[in-house]
């Protein structure tokens, strides 16, 4: 396997918005690793996504894309590497005494959105939108629940605030997370397979949520299969596999003419699934 | 039949003395058992390894040797406790231990996925224990801390060998003017099956109300 000369041909292009410390990107990943025993989940990952950019990484399970979103806010400790989401900075190899309360501030700078959604099933909608504001940005409960109630609004479910996570559909379920997400001010929303578990015809609700975000200005990272929503807002579509990254370029390259064979079979796959386009 | 009714009041009487001890014991066994099932899954150092001694040694030993221990062993070594205080230190201890393990299976059924979401918030992991792991291990546990319950409420008729004046002692004290064992102790025997068919009740509706807004 080439697997490392797979990153450094496939970062070159992108290499001018890569560098570290440029000063405009909002993300910057650098040498990543993170192995579970013998297995290399992620063998080496620079990232950067600038201000207000969307980035969708594509790839077959077990690539290592989810393993990567969470190594970003810790919830997976990597092995090796450094992430800096805006000014916070943590090396894996820091060991001060301060670096919990960085991981803390990374995670308070970026919203994550998962599969099967992780709803709080105790708490009502509005109140799952709470609870950061409540318990972490310590807001009073009257300016929280306007800010939850607002926030339902924007994803279109101000009319379920009170309803419970098991009385609405996986799409609202969805929704609500994005605003749990949203909650938080974030920086960075990253996104593990948003629509992966919802039922076909509830997937495009959740899309048209995130690309109101995206044309609002959020920097994003999605990884998703959705080639249609890869297309109409990413601004960059990054290929890993094998815990690399293969390749990456503008959805409409890679799409096209994708360079490595690898990327090409990978992409005419999911062309081919129905929920692919 | 007449025995029975007239030693009723007598025996009610001192059943208040049962609802007593098993309500103030779950009291404290529920906050030393979550307290222990927390310690053990957060494995808190020092603590976890604590928690665990006294967990195998509460379930490992009978609760008759456990009461003694406290009410005519611990005086000994200076620590002189009445009748009462003793019952309650031996069933709390005991009944502790039992729903620690409960709550250690509830804790651990909580998904995951939870736990990560209210890191990504960026909460603490005692702040997200508090406020999403534990309510909802509640109601994992809920049909499991009844049952420990009703065993106490029955395990309370132990502390009548300790001179505690409960139900059982009672029926002693009625038996020993009377001789009649086999009226006294059915009537006893009936009175703690109503307090826990009463009790049963109760957590069916309980488990009920908490379980509203979940589906799984």
């Amino acid at each position: 396997m080439s697997g490392d000369n797979g990153i450094a041909a496939g970062a070159a292009p992108g290499a001018a918005t890569a560098t570290a410390g440029d000063g405009r990107s909002m993300l910057q990943v650098s040498g990543l690793h993170k192995r579970y025993g013998k297995l290399e989940v992620l063998r080496g990952i620079d990232l950067s996504v600038d201000r207000g950019g969307v980035v969708v990484v594509m790839g077959p399970s077990g690539s290592g894309k989810s393993t990567m979103l969470r190594c970003l806010t810790f919830l997976e400790k990597p092995d090796a590497g450094r992430v800096r989401v805006g000014d916070v900075t943590i090396d894996v190899d820091d060991h001060d005494a301060d670096i919990n309360g960085r991981i803390r501030q990374v995670r308070r700078n970026v919203g994550m959105v998962f599969q099967h959604f992780n709803l709080f099933p105790h708490k009502t909608a509005v109140q799952n939108v709470m609870e950061g504001p409540l318990v972490v940005r310590r807001m009073p409960e009257a300016q929280a629940r306007e800010l939850a109630v607002g926030l339902l609004a924007k994803v279109g479910l101000a009319d379920r605030a009170d309803h419970y996570p098991s009385q609405l559909s996986g799409g609202q379920q969805q929704r609500v997370a994005i605003a749990r997400a949203l909650a938080m001010e974030p920086q960075v929303m990253l996104y593990d397979e948003p629509t992966s578990a919802l039922d076909p015809e509830l997937v495009g609700e959740v899309l048209a949520v995130m690309k109101r975000l995206a044309k609002d200005g959020m920097t994003m990272v999605v990884v998703t299969h959705e080639i249609g929503f890869a297309q109409d807002v990413a601004d960059r579509v990054i290929f890993m596999d094998g815990g690399v990254i293969v390749e990456e370029g503008e959805a409409s390259q890679l799409f096209s003419a994708a360079r490595e064979e690898r990327t090409r079979r990978f992409l005419g796959l999911i062309k081919r699934e129905p929920g692919g386009g | 039949m007449s025995l029975m009714v007239s030693s009723f009041s007598y025996l009610a009487e001192a059943s208040l003395m049962t609802v007593f001890l098993s309500v103030v014991s779950i009291a404290f066994g529920l906050v030393l058992g979550l307290l222990a099932a927390v310690v053990r899954v957060a494995k808190v150092p020092v603590a976890d390894p604590i928690a665990r001694v006294y967990i195998s040694v509460m379930r490992g030993t009978p609760l008759l040797v456990q009461i003694f221990i406290v009410y005519f062993g611990l005086p000994q070594v200076g620590l002189v406790f009445g009748p009462i205080t003793s019952a309650i230190i031996a069933l709390s201890l005991n009944v502790g231990a039992y729903l620690s393990e409960s709550f250690r299976a509830a804790l651990e059924s909580v998904d995951r996925g939870q736990m990560d979401a209210a890191l990504s918030l960026s909460m603490t992991y005692w702040q997200a224990m508090r406020r999403i792991i534990v309510p909802q291990s509640f109601r994992t546990a809920l049909p499991t801390i009844g049952n420990s319950y009703i065993s106490l409420l029955k395990d309370t008729s132990l502390v009548s060998v300790i001179t505690v004046q409960e139900l059982l002692r009672a029926a002693s004290v009625v038996i020993a003017r009377t001789y009649r064992p086999l009226t006294l102790y059915v009537e006893a025997a009936a009175i703690y099956w109503v307090l826990s068919s009463a009790f049963s009740l109760l957590q069916q509706r309980v488990e009920r109300m908490a379980s509203k807004h979940v589906r799984r």
